[in-house]
């Protein structure tokens, strides 16, 4: 090995002790490209956490001044430039003076006509811009390359992927527990003492750290019914942080949380107008289909709630079910087709909401193994034969498929549902011994649900007035 | 192989000249003889009998006109074929070979016939002026003579003309007009307004335009013949394969006759996908097709001449010791399905993964993992289950839009003049393809 080739060598390994080891093999091999390979090149980086790609194009650029090779930055904004001319007049400046340029915010910029337009002058770029073009873009943006801009495509000096861990907090921070908190009050109640000081120090702590604080806080109080709360931050303290940073993806998803507040506080009109016009338009800008579509999904929850079941059919067929489908997210088009189920079901379709169940979702949440996922969809086929009078199978099915999940996942929200709706069936099917069992498990759904403190609570305790049940003597209080 | 050329020895070397865009030259000692190991012995035959030439024995009997369309992938090698065919073309009683690359000469966004027909002229005009071929004034005056009445007359005609200082057309006989015309090829790829402009004004003048060309094409063939430069014209027009959507169907198809109009012989690339979507004119030659290099038979015989070029494309790229094994020479050839970009693409992988100078298995492996990730990013499900039923059964399966994606991506690579398709081989080591391929086993699809 050459002398230049060993303190490369050298140089790459030492950039790269920060990063985390997944991603230190694109990283070296994006390195030898960017060192040893031809003077342009298109290198196309799957990046989608900012501070990530923050830091790697802080050591990229190490080694590369290191090398007396000298890099650059683009940032693109929604319309800066104005056009793909005018993207290569800057490109063109900027090569004239840098070996390598950094193309951030394509994400918002490239759009699908710009895309059609960039492929079409890939020569034109080759010869006017030639240095090595770091294009940094999200996995479904560079998932969407080769069909929106095949002949870019063909010329990529290669793909290199940087994904997130999931523990690390991103700009864009996204809900921070997992769908099951089964922490206890007292519990969250600490957690929000710690992050109320934590936002409170003075001076208060840098947007990007402070940022998951607030999405978490709000969170918390989001769970705990403390919903002007959570509103609060999400408007004023949040949503305003990203308008500011013009991170137009992250405000989008804000607004998106706004909406399911009011939503949850029966505000439908409200939320119904801020997902159709401050959430899915940014979506669509920035052509990220999938959330589109999950928005779409979001506004027909809205019109099931209210009873337009047609309009939430359409929109669960013909504007969700496509775009998962044509994203290969079998699981996605397994839970949409639940969803439709969800309105046939509300409609009095009883056995086609049946047979989606039992052939379209249940087989791929068993193909896939999530079982959370099959216990869900076991309850729902239960629930249709309780409708239908099919009580003992109904039963076997919550006890013996749905409740031995959720017991083991500890989802104390699913397995007290599920409690409930087995003392609901056998208070209908009425055989000895059943009263004295529902009266059980009713009491135990109880006490998890004041645990929780959830509106169910309500629901459970006005099951057991009707039914002149109390749960002194049965189920003693946890 | 040239005896005085050495490939690269080192790894870092070989990463830094490898470059997926760059056409070798007929001298380039990189270059390889792919035509048994394509099947496409028969390909330049092929073509030069629609020019009128039988290359065995030399003979002439060219058509009037002809416009030929060459297919292929992309990257599989079109131009860097057709630079070769061109040394066998070309000379006296043969062609005099014109070469234009839309891609560099004109803007490929929205091309239309008029840009081309200028591109042509101009590229024409030079090629006399290098040979030294002089025409006289009266097999300009056509054009000459449409110039002044129709461009010079208009806005962007009168702005252009002050541009250029050598003055009327037909002052400066051929270096005068191949000026005029490249200063409208040059309005043409540059300037918006004037581009409208000048192809409303070709539109709406075209008979008179092509018979201007046709003399024009008619006395320099004459002129070529007198001068032992060939005996007719050939115009090899590169970049036209990479016209996209409905720029191709408006340049190939909406526009077909305006082409067809120039009485002379012209050779296209065109893109594969064109090919299938059966809407094409028919007095284009619609049927010629590069094809790829063949790694196996139909059957699964392996195909020995194909496997001997592939490697050596790669041992002219990369030095033989820089491999630790055959083996490993061997895996990057299958790997490749035939394709000389993908062969590249893989082997700038290796260099990339390559710790030392040395390429071994364990980086083979990982550069075919790194290129198949890259196909799993756009491939859906049905992608895995419509290829893995090509491969079961060999069947053509038509040639839907879906397949037509395939293919154009290189999912699905297409051999022997397009009998035959099989998928890429990354994809089959991809796991969608795996369950896909158990999929249709099982169903007997």
């Amino acid at each position: 090995m050459t002398d230049d080739a060993h303190r490369f060598h050298l140089d790459r390994h030492r950039a790269a002790t920060e990063l985390a080891p997944e991603h230190i093999p694109d990283f070296q091999r994006l390195l030898k490209d960017l060192c040893y390979g031809s003077r342009f090149q298109l290198l196309i980086l799957d990046c989608r956490d900012e501070r990530l790609r923050e830091l790697l194009i802080a050591r990229i650029d190490e080694v590369l001044e290191g090398r007396r090779l000298r890099p650059a930055r683009l940032r693109l904004a929604p319309d800066d430039p104005a056009d793909v001319p005018a993207l290569e007049a800057v490109l063109a400046t900027l090569a004239a003076d840098h070996d390598a340029i950094h193309i951030t915010g394509a994400d918002a910029w490239l759009t699908d006509p710009r895309w059609r337009a960039l492929n079409i002058r890939r020569e034109a770029i080759a010869e006017r811009a030639p240095a090595r073009l770091l294009l940094w873009l999200t996995p479904e943006q560079v998932s969407r390359l080769p069909d929106l801009a095949p002949d870019l495509w063909a010329w990529r000096s290669g793909v290199f992927a940087f994904e997130a861990a999931p523990d690390e907090p991103r700009p864009a921070p996204e809900r921070f527990d997992a769908a099951i908190d089964n922490r206890s009050l007292a519990q969250r109640s600490r957690r929000i003492a710690e992050l109320r000081a934590y936002l409170a120090e003075d001076p208060p702590p840098p947007d990007d750290l402070r940022l998951p604080l607030l999405d978490e806080l709000a969170t918390l109080y989001e769970d705990l019914g403390e919903w002007d709360k959570a509103l609060r931050i999400r408007r004023e303290e949040e949503l305003p942080v990203y308008e500011r940073l013009g991170d137009v993806r992250s405000a989008a998803i804000t607004q998106g949380q706004i909406a399911d507040l009011l939503q949850a506080r029966g505000e439908l009109d409200a939320a119904l107008r801020i997902r159709r016009e401050e959430e899915l338009p940014v979506y669509e800008r920035l052509g990220d289909v999938r959330a589109a579509a999950v928005t779409q999904g979001k506004i027909a929850d809205v019109l099931q709630a209210r009873g337009e079941l047609d309009a939430a059919l359409r929109i669960r067929r013909e504007e969700e079910l496509p775009v998962y489908e044509r994203l290969g997210d079998v699981r996605e088009v397994a839970i949409t087709q639940g969803k439709v189920a969800d309105v046939l079901q509300a409609q009095g379709e009883l056995d086609a909401a049946l047979r989606i169940r039992r052939e379209e979702a249940l087989p791929v949440f068993e193909r896939l193994g999530d079982v959370r996922e099959v216990a869900i969809t076991q309850g729902k086929i239960a629930d249709v034969l309780q409708a239908r009078g099919e009580l003992d199978a109904a039963l076997r099915i919550r006890r013996e498929e749905a409740l031995p999940v959720f017991e083991r996942l500890g989802d104390v929200h699913s397995l007290l549902i599920t409690r409930a709706n087995i003392a609901l069936a056998l208070l209908q099917r009425a055989a000895d011994g059943d009263r004295v069992e529902a009266n059980t498990l009713l009491c135990e759904a109880l006490a998890d649900a004041r645990r929780l403190r959830i509106p169910e609570t309500e629901t459970i305790e006005r099951m057991l007035a009707e039914q002149g049940m109390d749960c002194d003597a049965t189920a003693p209080m946890r | 192989m040239t005896e005085s050329y050495r490939p690269p020895s080192d790894i870092l070397e070989v990463l830094q000249q490898i470059e997926y865009e760059e056409p070798l030259g007929p001298d380039d000692p990189r270059y390889v003889d792919t035509r048994e190991a394509r099947g496409s012995q028969r390909t330049l035959d092929r073509l030069a009998r629609k020019l009128g030439l039988l290359l065995a024995d030399g003979r002439m009997y060219p058509p009037r006109q002809k416009h030929v369309l060459f297919f292929g992938h992309t990257g599989s090698g079109k131009t860097t074929e057709l630079l070769h065919y061109a040394t066998q073309l070309e000379g006296p009683g043969r062609f005099c070979i014109v070469q234009l690359d839309i891609t560099k000469d004109l803007d490929r966004n929205n091309l239309q016939y008029a840009d081309t027909l200028m591109a042509m002229a101009r590229a024409l005009l030079h090629r006399l002026d290098v040979a030294g071929v002089d025409l006289g004034t009266d097999a300009l005056a056509p054009l000459d003579a449409w110039f002044s009445e129709r461009v010079l007359t208009t806005e962007a005609g009168r702005e252009l003309r002050t541009e250029i200082k050598t003055g009327a057309a037909g002052k400066g006989g051929i270096p005068g007009l191949v000026k005029l015309f490249a200063s409208f090829t040059a309005a043409f790829k540059a300037n918006a307004t004037y581009k409208d402009e000048l192809r409303r004004v070709i539109r709406n003048s075209f008979g008179e335009l092509a018979a201007a060309f046709n003399t024009l094409i008619q006395r320099a063939e004459d002129a070529l013949r007198d001068t032992g430069n060939g005996s007719r014209v050939v115009f090899i027009i590169d970049g036209t394969d990479k016209l996209r959507g409905e720029d191709t169907r408006l340049f190939f198809v909406h526009d077909a006759e305006q082409l067809l109009a120039i009485e002379t012989l012209v050779v296209y690339t065109a893109p594969l996908s064109l090919k299938y979507e059966g809407n094409l004119a028919g007095k284009l030659d619609a049927d010629l097709m590069l094809p790829m290099i063949k790694l196996a038979e139909r059957n699964g015989t392996p195909c020995d001449a194909g496997m001997r070029a592939v490697r050596d494309i790669l041992l002219r790229r990369a030095d033989r010791t820089l491999f630790a094994t055959d083996d490993d020479i061997e895996r990057l050839v299958q790997a490749c399905g035939g394709h000389p970009r993908e062969l590249l693409r893989l082997l700038k992988l290796c260099c990339e993964f390559a710790e030392d100078d040395c390429i071994d298995a364990a980086t083979v492996d990982a550069a075919v993992r790194q290129l198949a990730s890259e196909y799993r990013r756009f491939l859906a499900p049905d992608d895995y289950a419509l290829l893995a039923g090509i491969d079961r059964d060999g069947i053509h399966a038509g040639n839907d839009e879906r397949t037509r994606r395939l293919l154009y991506n290189l999912a699905l690579l297409e051999y022997n003049d397009g009998t035959w398709r099989r998928s890429h081989p990354v994809v089959r080591t991809l796991e969608g393809y795996a369950r896909a391929a158990e999929a249709a086993a099982e169903t007997g699809n």
